[in-house]
């Protein structure tokens, strides 16, 4: 087992009128394996698990979960993508519409624990488990990691 | 329009042999509601944040509970598909595409959930 510190801050001196947003949080989390380091991939890269799939349909781990868009293409890997079109949703791998919770535009990033997925879901039953890139456009370059909750 | 400045650190010594050490950043445009409040979970879920009511958010979760077994799930709707599961004092910041409902139930007890939501301006949604 290991030990992972998110610590996220939000910051703003212009979102009220006459009160600077600054908060911190942080906190210690113990996971374990299955766990990756950063990686980097396309939308349209497939890890063995199906195109643009980071996490399995029925794995049923916790995990704490690391989203980047680069905004980087995939073609070449150092073009800039279209800041408006080529987002990502991040949904379930059976492409379940209501699974799409995350929008991310380039340059944004996530930082969230997983709900687990079921042992027994079909990918034709429309159940929210695994996780999924789904590309707006072009195809581009994200950066993840996840960490298996112990 | 306002901008908010979230950013994120990873850190771990014991980790897959390696430091992890990663901070990113980015600054947001933010543009509409701003609404920062604390929802009581309970055994029923109950929709927080309807998609009709935003477009493209950026949002902010912390379960306010010290009590291990207090966990908060954040899924579509009562009974509904589950997205997150948030432990004690365990935190979310992502970027909201508001298609779908964001509701909270609680495996126990009466945990707090802390909300922040942060409406993108056009150009970011």
């Amino acid at each position: 087992m290991a030990t992972l510190t998110p610590t996220l801050t939000l910051a703003s001196t212009t979102i009220f009128a006459d009160q600077p947003l600054n908060m911190t949080v942080s906190l210690n989390s113990t996971v374990q394996a299955p766990m990756t380091d950063i990686n980097k991939m396309s939308t349209g890269d497939n890890l063995g698990l199906g195109a643009g799939i980071i996490i399995s349909e029925n794995d049923t781990n916790n995990y704490f979960v690391y989203l980047k868009h680069t905004g980087l293409l995939a073609t070449d890997g150092v073009s800039t993508c279209n800041a408006s079109a080529d987002f990502v949703l991040v949904g379930n791998p059976d492409a379940d519409g209501g699974s799409k919770v995350i929008k991310l535009q380039p340059g944004e990033f996530a930082y969230f624990p997983t709900a687990e997925g079921a042992a027994d879901d079909a990918v034709s039953a429309g159940e929210v488990g695994g996780l999924k890139l789904f590309a707006g456009s072009a195809a581009v370059m994200m950066e993840y990691a996840y960490w298996k909750r112990s | 329009m306002a901008t908010l400045v979230p950013s994120l650190t990873l850190s771990s010594s014991n980790l897959n042999g390696d430091l992890l050490n990663l901070s990113v950043a980015k600054s947001l445009a933010i543009l509409g509601q701003v609404a920062s409040f604390q929802k009581v979970a309970t055994q029923t879920g109950v929709v927080f944040a309807a998609a009709a009511n935003f477009s493209k958010s950026y949002v902010y979760l912390k379960n306010l509970s010290a009590t291990e077994a207090e966990i908060i799930t954040i899924e579509k709707a009562n009974s509904g598909d589950e997205y997150m599961f948030l432990g004690a004092g365990e935190f979310a910041f992502f970027p909201w595409a508001s298609l779908v409902d964001l509701a909270l139930d609680a495996a126990q007890g009466s945990p707090v959930l802390e909300v922040r939501i942060f409406q993108a301006a056009a150009a970011s949604s």
